[in-house]
């Protein structure tokens, strides 16, 4: 059986394509302008790579902010359950995760089965979120991918005075005009960010086996200037790239919807038909 | 004799030549590259506007907040001071000023004498910051100076969801997408600015005259919306662009010094 999940977020959009229990092919894209553009770019990419089309898709659930405009998607599922659910698949030691993505932060806690007992979010400021670090990688003339390696070469990381990420941009540009090594401005943008997430993190609690995901986990500065920050190890969640947990969870999801129905069909008593949105 | 007031804001410099008639020539340049070039040329052009040389100016003053960039000798002046001794100077019934320049917005509130009584300043988030227009325009591709043209009935303003200069980009993009009248974002977009200044007027009373200076208060379509919103008028200064208030004020705190 082919389950797919999609999620579209405010920068990116990944797709994740399961079968049975593993992964078979995942691809994330860079968002378009309309998030059913989005979804279905980067779900044919994926089913693409898999040599399939959708109509090898036996089940599809969408999450993220743009996932009640797929429509392709069996359901939609909120991106707090999908990533409770993705990061727990990948690791089950996973109480805690701490999602950064493009333009929201989020740190979800779970209980042993992966379901969300309490979580906070920040979806009101740019600072602490994916768009922070690009506003910054913009100023100092380095692509994103590379904020992470060029801090690495920091011998004295800066203080960043400002929070919010207009004016830290402004004072990175001050800084550069003072003559400013870029390393030292790269090392204390990614300590800004691990600053601002920790704030978040202490406002509900941490529950040990702490996961990060989302694109901002790969920025290695950041995690470990995080790690340093909170005084912990994070877990890894093995071969599963920190960015996908969203839509793996949704293509979990979707097995476990399908297989209900399976059930519900098998059972002659269960008669109520599944419905196309369903809420968690 | 002639005074220089150099204000070295975070989106634009400006400076102006004040002389016993008046402001004699001024310069107002965008801050583009090297920091310190940019204060050279806008205080060049305002000197050969005026048609003089540097050293023919006795007083050089300055103030904002990349005022140590100016390359030469100067007396200094905070900005919040400066700016109430130019609006007080221009216009003494006022008692409350409202700056909103391209990072920071500052309300002060000042005494019948001019003095400065208390001020509050917006410098931890650029939301209602002159610079959240210019993302704004950019977004819509047009120009920062048109975005005041734009006045609408109140119920067909565009909602922004948001207070984040960053995320209002994006919300600007997806009213694009979703096939939203480009006036009514822009209409949005000036009511949402608008109110977190007039949050701001409120928190320290409010008191009349209100007089707005800085670039944003040439967007007549943000003042309309503070004024909706706080119920009460919010003039500029007509002798003097809104921009210069502060280099201005720069100019007169040296003369004053001097008089003392």
């Amino acid at each position: 059986m082919i389950y797919v999940g999609c999620d579209v977020g405010s920068l990116s959009g990944e797709a994740v394509i399961i079968e049975d229990d593993s992964i078979i092919k995942y691809e994330i894209i860079r968002v378009r302008p309309r998030p059913e553009q989005t979804a279905f770019e980067v779900t044919k990419k994926a089913l693409a790579e898999a040599k399939m089309s959708f109509d090898d898709i036996d089940y599809c659930v969408s999450t993220g902010y743009g996932r009640e405009k797929i429509p392709f998607s069996k359901g939609s599922i909120s991106e707090i359950s999908c990533h409770g659910r993705g990061a727990q698949w990948a690791n089950p030691s996973v109480r805690t995760i701490i999602d950064i993505g493009g333009q929201d932060a989020k740190v979800i806690k779970v209980d042993k089965l992966g379901y969300m007992v309490d979580f906070v979010m920040n979806d009101k400021c740019a600072a602490g979120t994916g768009r922070f670090l690009e506003g910054m990688a913009k100023v100092l003339g380095v692509d994103l991918e590379d904020l992470a390696a060029l801090s690495s070469e920091a011998a004295s990381p800066v203080a960043l005075t400002k929070t919010c990420t207009v004016l830290a941009q402004f004072e990175v540009l001050y800084m550069l005009n003072d003559g400013i090594d870029r390393s030292n401005i790269a090392a204390g943008i990614n300590r800004a960010m691990a600053e601002r997430i920790s704030k978040l993190v202490r406002r509900v609690g941490i529950k040990e086996g702490v996961a990060i995901t989302g694109g901002v986990a790969k920025n290695f500065a950041v995690v470990q200037s995080l790690s340093e920050v909170l005084g912990l190890q994070f877990v890894s969640l093995g071969e599963v790239d920190p960015q996908i947990v969203g839509a793996l969870g949704a293509a979990l999801f979707a097995k476990e919807r399908w297989q209900k129905a399976r059930q519900r069909e098998a059972t002659p008593t269960g008669g109520n038909k599944e419905t196309k949105s369903v809420y968690v | 004799m002639l005074i220089l007031g150099c204000d070295v804001g975070a989106i634009a410099t400006k400076t102006v030549i004040f002389g016993d008639t008046g402001i004699v020539a001024y310069d107002i340049t965008v801050n583009n590259g090297n920091l310190k070039k940019v204060v050279e040329k806008s205080v060049d052009t305002a000197i050969s506007k005026a048609g003089m040389l540097l050293e023919c100016i006795e007083v050089k003053a300055g103030t904002g907040m990349g005022e140590q960039y100016i390359p030469f000798e100067h007396t200094t002046e905070g900005i919040i001071k400066c700016l109430a001794v130019a609006v007080h100077r221009i216009h003494p019934h006022a008692r409350t000023i409202v700056d909103m320049g391209g990072l920071i917005t500052t309300v002060i509130s000042i005494s019948e004498k001019g003095k400065v009584l208390e001020y509050r300043t917006s410098d931890k988030c650029a939301s209602g910051s002159g610079f959240f227009l210019k993302l704004a325009a950019q977004a819509l591709e047009l120009n920062v100076e048109d975005l005041g043209d734009i006045i609408i009935p109140c119920g067909e303003r565009a909602h922004m969801g948001t207070q984040c200069a960053v995320f209002g980009e994006s919300e600007i993009v997806s009213h694009m997408n979703d096939g939203e009248a480009p006036e009514k974002i822009v209409a949005g977009i000036n009511y949402s600015l608008g109110s977190s200044v007039a949050t701001m007027i409120n928190r320290l009373g409010g008191i009349q005259d209100i007089v707005a200076t800085g670039g944003v208060a040439k967007n007549k379509s943000v003042l309309r919306a503070i004024e909706e919103i706080l119920g009460m008028e919010v003039i500029t200064l007509s002798s003097i662009d809104e921009q210069l208030v502060g280099a201005l004020g720069a100019a007169l705190c040296a003369q004053q010094r001097m008089q003392q």
